[in-house]
């Protein structure tokens, strides 16, 4: 029976006691994870902001009791456009570290962590404008619909920026790491295998997370009045 | 091996016992199905009822009497494992199984629809309904609230009386809505359902022909009274109803300055906790 | 994430108290419940106690969610979730606690063995749809009568939120958790999931989720339902925060779930595992993760919309501040409609994976039921609004969501093709999990069925929120998924277990519950056409002896589900007869591993040279006449 599922020998196959370590998959396949991993993770944000894109198109459109946008609620221009500058800078700082990193195995000379750097102190800068943004605004939570959106959108895509960035600095701090404890005698057997694929799936993230900020200053700002 | 022929022998099974118990299943159920005959829209939900049953039994007897048919003689009685034969498919009833649902698919839609376009079949449909019925309707607004229904008629002074009154063989149009949280206005026996949304006007259409008493019922969870949200409401004759409006609208004129003018919706009172 | 780097340490036997220092559960409680008060605290610092309704109830919802979260958040840490992530933060590669541990501890922990969290999958649903189970019962107590006796109106709304909510939560997972986790990485010929963390982290959510939802009793329940309708959810006591915390929790829980499950999936079949090979229960994982990933956020952003209505005020659903209870309804249901699929998803793929084994045939039709199941996943995106139909929203957009919900029979009706088809001219052994997808065959006709009924909307006017669409919905997911979900138990349990179950009292199960399920739920087809609406204490006194009927029989389901319990303890714990190796003679690759599943799976990963059901003698041309098929 066993022939026609697989290899024979596999009802041979000796049982391995507990707490016996698994052999890592090849690089690739850690690599496709990654890649896919990213991407699904960006299809679930992507819905979960499609939530709030949708509140915010419906409820526009109904204006239940005139208190879509009521006199005085107005976000800042300026801060939107600071943040999403910022935002934007830092993305296209990851992607070109990511071009720079290079396929395959990472570069030595590797050019592309001062860039990986400036790209993640970028996007904490744009979470810091945030914060000021918040604390300068003219209106809070409860004073209508676009309020609402506007705040619960910003609050949830600041934390999942943080996420992204998350996933990038590991990288950087990875980076770093194999550089002050040189190969022999690091506890980072194979820092190519745990940066390359690793920072490919992050800068994506970062990059989705970006675009998606654009999209998010669009609707918010310029064209909610 | 003598085989009969299965394919053969199940296609008659099938079709000859669709043919005797889906009309009869019809003809028996027919007078019990809900919601009655209490209306035009009602009527009609029967016969989509109808239709549906003519649908569904034909593949109910299908699938049961084929599963009983494989358990007769598609097993293996002697309970040991021996292998059947290697058949991985059969494009032709693949195809053909893909026709014949498509076919009753889309007709049943079809169906449904155009029903539906006639006169919205009694549901709710919004503020601006897209299938209005024909005719001039009689208002009525249906006022829900935790945990009653009150009714308004704004062509007789915008009175508002706790309890239903329809004449019969007359187009009612109900404009629900709700002042708190969602509630769902159902006279079963009129086959009438709309939700009733706060800060929204939602349509539904009626024409009652039956006189008689008929049983409302909130349908919709409103909190913790939800269960006990029912009333019953009543189809008079056109003059019995001018009579009971009249007198309503005596023995409410008092109440009658206090309320808010009429409107398709009222501002909700703020939700129970406040903040 | 996948490079672990473990140090396979030796293991010195430590003092037990020192064993109890550490992550691991004992840890996990505990910060769990510090995490919950100092969120407890914290709400009230920020927003100081808040009267309402009645004098001695603290309505602070602040403090709550935040004692929720950070409870949550204290749990993981427990267990050492946080390790790895934080260890990575300071650029180290990965932390050692990650490496599977040994022995029965390993069960009440983080583990990375995905045989060891499905387990644990199994045995947590199992004791939270216990609990629902439990409630279903009591419904049915207050059932008997028709006015309020055994439970107040408030009581009984939390009855049936929890029942509803906890079933749904939780069934969820309930193939997927259990059985996605444990064997779709031996039928793929694969060592582990692709990311065996997040696996951990999805089960230890859930259960957190769990116990979060129970809690609610203790804070006055939630009048809800599991549907959770705005502008009533809004204006709900503090117990409505368990619901909106519980369900989130869930949703994150299904995103993670689904996520893993593509990714190991593409990445880690065995060479030689083409798509067409795959075995079709894999395919029926990869519909239902696909609509996890997408369908779950919907519902997270929505109950956090929520949850900012309820503590800052926000006005998203609450109509004096310019939001919509609509929206409410739209989102739910974008995300609801699809929920139900990742209910039914998982039942077609074990019906069609077992039915070859015990008809001796080949699967018939394979690339048919893959398309009916994808096609089924791609459709349930597009009819939300049948559950709308009498709401006022759209209504002109109803012959489109009429069209495309009965659209959904076709694919479905593949599912049923292949069935028949399987089982034409095979040699079927009527064996107990060959029973249960017999009966998934029957009970999900039936509720399909009734499903195309309640898509048509001028009949849907009618049976909108009665217990005809309470019926319907109990035929598709315990006449579908729980029936399903047994068949899946009593089929693996010998691989998983090593030990076999008593056949008698495995019997004495089914038939029970196939007739006791259909004694209780076909009455309530009628109860809800004379007009039984749902979620009431009190009805129409006609309706009383149907309903006692309905009670009995359902006192009587619950009894058949005991047999099964009493099944699991006496053969498993007390008997304890070792099952026979490949009891079903099965030709899939799980059954070719050795019992108990080595950790490492497979010493060497198999190379695969043919799809797992080429059962059947060969056809000689001309035995078989040509009319072969259903
Ligand atoms: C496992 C879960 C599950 C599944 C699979 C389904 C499947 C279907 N459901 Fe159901 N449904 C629920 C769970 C499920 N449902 C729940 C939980 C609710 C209520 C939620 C709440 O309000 O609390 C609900 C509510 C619900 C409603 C809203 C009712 C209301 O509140 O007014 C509607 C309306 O259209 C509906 C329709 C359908 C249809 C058409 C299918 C179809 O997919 C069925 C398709 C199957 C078949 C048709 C049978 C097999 C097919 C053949 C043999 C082929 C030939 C057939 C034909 C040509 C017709 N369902
Ligand atoms: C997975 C989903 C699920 C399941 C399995 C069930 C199972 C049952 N449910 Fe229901 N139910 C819902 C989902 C489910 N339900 C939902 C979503 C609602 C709507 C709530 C709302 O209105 O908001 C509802 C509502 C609902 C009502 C309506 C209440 C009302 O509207 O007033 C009733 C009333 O009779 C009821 C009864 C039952 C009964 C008798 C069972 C019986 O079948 C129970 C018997 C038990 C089982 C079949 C499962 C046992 C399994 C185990 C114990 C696992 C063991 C496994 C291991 C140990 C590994 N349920
Ligand atoms: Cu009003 Cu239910
Ligand atoms: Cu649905």
């Amino acid at each position: 029976m066993a022939e026609a599922a697989g290899s024979a020998e596999l009802a041979q196959v000796p049982a391995v006691p507990l707490g016996v370590e698994i052999p890592p998959e090849p690089p690739e396949v850690g690599s496709r994870q990654l890649f896919l991993g990213g991407r699904m993770l960006a299809g679930s944000a992507l819905f979960f902001f499609m939530a709030f894109g949708f509140a915010y198109f419906y409820l526009r459109s109904l204006d239940v009791e005139h208190m879509w946008k009521p006199k005085g609620v107005s976000a800042s221009e300026g801060w939107g456009a600071a943040i999403v500058i910022v935002l934007v800078a830092s993305g296209l700082l990851a992607v070109a570290a990511g071009r720079m990193m290079g396929k395959g195995s990472r570069a030595p000379q590797a050019g592309w962590l001062n860039v990986a750097l400036l790209s993640l102190l970028l996007g904490l800068a744009a979470v810091v404008l945030q914060c000021i943004e918040w604390s300068t605004q003219s209106f809070g939570p409860a004073s209508g619909a676009y309020a609402s959106v506007f705040c619960g959108w910003t609050a949830l895509y600041t934390l999942m920026v943080l996420g992204a960035l998350y996933w990038l600095e590991i990288h950087i701090a990875t980076e770093f790491r194999a550089r002050r404890h040189p190969a022999p005698h690091s506890d980072i057997a194979d820092p190519d295998r745990l940066i390359q694929p690793g920072l490919d799936a992050a800068v994506f993230f970062w990059s989705f997370t970006v675009g998606l900020g654009i999209l998010a200053w669009a609707i918010l700002y310029p064209i909610s009045s | 091996m003598a085989q009969p022929n299965h394919f053969r022998r199940f296609m008659a099974i099938w079709l000859l016992s669709s043919a005797v118990i889906t009309p009869v299943s019809i003809i028996l159920l027919a007078p019990v199905i809900p919601p009655g005959n209490a209306s035009v829209q009602a009527a009609g939900h029967v016969t989509d009822n109808e239709v549906l049953l003519a649908m569904s039994i034909p593949v109910l007897l299908l699938v049961v009497i084929y599963l009983v048919y494989a358990a007769m003689y598609f097993r293996e009685s002697s309970g040991a494992v021996s292998e059947g034969p290697a058949i991985r498919g059969d494009s032709r009833v693949q195809i053909a199984w893909i026709v014949i649902t498509t076919a009753l698919v889309l007709g049943l839609a079809g169906y449904g629809s155009a029903e539906l376009i006639n006169d919205g079949a009694g549901s709710g449909q919004g503020p601006n309904p897209a299938f209005p019925a024909a005719g001039k309707p009689l208002k009525v607004q249906v006022i829900a609230q935790q945990w009653m229904f009150t009714y308004r008629y704004p062509s007789y002074g915008g009175i508002e009386t706790p309890h239903l009154v329809i004449p019969d063989n007359q187009l009612v149009q109900f404009n629900v809505t709700s002042i708190d949280v969602i509630h769902s206005f159902w006279a079963y026996q009129l086959g009438v359902k709309a939700d009733a949304n706060p800060q929204q006007n939602n349509i539904a259409y009626v024409t009652p022909t039956k006189l008689g008493s008929f049983s409302i019922r909130c349908a919709e969870l409103c909190g913790i009274w939800h269960g006990y949200m029912y009333d019953t409401g009543r189809v008079v004759t056109a003059s019995a109803f001018q009579s009971w409006i009249n007198s309503q609208q005596k023995k409410f004129a008092p109440i009658a300055k206090e309320l808010p003018p009429y409107a398709t919706t009222y501002l909700p009172t703020p939700s129970g906790r406040g903040t | 994430m996948s490079a672990t780097a473990v140090s396979a340490g030796v293991t010195v036997q430590r003092p037990v108290w020192r064993r109890l220092i550490g992550f691991n559960l004992l840890t996990a409680v505990l910060l769990g419940i510090g995490g919950y008060y100092l969120g407890w605290f914290l709400g009230h610092q920020v927003k100081g106690p808040s009267y309402y309704y009645e004098a001695d109830v603290d309505e602070n919802d602040v403090s709550l969610m935040l004692a929720y979260i950070l409870g949550v958040i204290g749990f993981l840490i427990g267990l050492g979730f946080l390790n790895y992530p934080v260890a990575r933060m300071f650029g180290r590669p990965a932390s050692l606690r990650e490496k599977e541990a040994e022995g029965p501890s390993r069960y009440f922990g983080l583990c990375t063995d995905h045989k060891v969290v499905g387990m644990q999958y199994l045995i947590g649903i199992g004791f939270f749809v216990f609990i629902g189970a439990l409630n279903a019962m009591l419904i049915r107590v207050e059932l008997l009568h028709d006015t309020s006796t055994t439970f107040g109106p408030n009581q009984y709304l939390s009855l049936v939120g929890m029942h509803g909510t906890m079933m749904m939560g939780m069934m969820t997972s309930g193939i997927l958790g259990p059985f996605a986790n444990y064997f779709v990485p031996l039928m793929i010929g694969a060592r582990r999931m692709a990311f065996p963390r997040i696996e951990a982290l999805t089960f230890w959510l859930l259960m957190a989720a769990g116990f979060i939802l129970v809690s609610t009793v203790f804070f006055g329940g939630f009048p809800t339902g599991w549907t959770g309708y705005e502008p009533l959810n809004d204006q709900a006591v503090m117990g409505m925060d368990s619901y909106i915390c519980f369900f989130a929790l869930v949703g994150t829980s299904m995103t993670l779930l689904g996520l893993n499950m593509i990714a190991t999936i593409i990445t880690m079949r065995a060479p030689g595992l083409t798509w067409s090979r795959l075995p079709i229960f894999v395919w029926s994982v990869i519909g239902t993760s696909a609509l996890m990933v997408l369908a779950a956020p919907t519902l997270i952003a929505t109950l956090l919309m929520a949850t900012f209505d309820r503590t800052i005020s926000t006005s998203f659903f609450v109509s004096a501040g310019g939001g919509s209870s609509f929206l409410f309804e739209n989102l739910f249901w974008f995300f609801g409609h699809p929920e139900v699929y990742i209910l039914a998803l998982p039942g077609f793929g074990i019906v069609l994976e077992l039915l070859p084994v015990f008809v001796r045939k080949p699967l018939w039709g394979y690339r048919l039921g893959i398309a009916g199941m994808l096609g089924v996943s791609l459709m349930s995106f597009f009819v939300w609004q049948h559950h709308l139909f009498v709401s006022g929203i759209n209504s002109d957009l109803r012959p489109f969501y009429m069209l495309s919900t009965e659209i959904i029979s076709i694919p479905t009706g593949f599912i049923f093709l292949c069935v028949m088809g399987t089982l034409w001219r095979g040699r079927a052994r009527f064996t107990v999990p060959m029973l249960f997808c017999m009966a998934w065959a029957f009970n999900f006709l039936l509720g399909g069925l009734s499903g195309v009924f309640l898509s048509d909307a001028p009949s849907d006017t009618d049976t909108h929120g009665t217990f005809f669409v309470m019926a319907h919905f109990h035929y598709t997911i315990v006449g579908g998924l729980v029936f399903t979900f047994f068949a899946a138990i009593y089929y693996w349990t010998p691989k998983m277990t090593g030990l076999s179950l008593n056949e008698r009292l495995a019997k004495v199960h089914f038939w029970t519950m196939f007739i006791f399920f259909n004694t209780t739920f076909t009455p309530l087809f009628v109860l809800g056409m004379k007009g039984m609406p749902r979620r009431v204490v009190a009805y129409a006194t006609n309706l009383v002896p149907l309903n006692r009927w309905v009670s009995i029989n359902a006192f009587l389901l619950g009894a058949s589900i005991l047999v099964f319990i009493f099944n699991v303890v006496y053969s498993l714990v007390i008997v304890r007869k070792p099952a026979e190796a490949n009891p079903w003679h099965s030709k899939s690759l799980e059954w070719q591993t050795p019992t108990p599943v080595p950790v490492n799976n497979f010493e060497q990963i198999p190379v695969i040279t043919s799809d797992p059901y080429d059962y059947g003698e060969p056809l000689t041309p001309r035995a078989e006449p040509v009319p072969a098929g259903g």
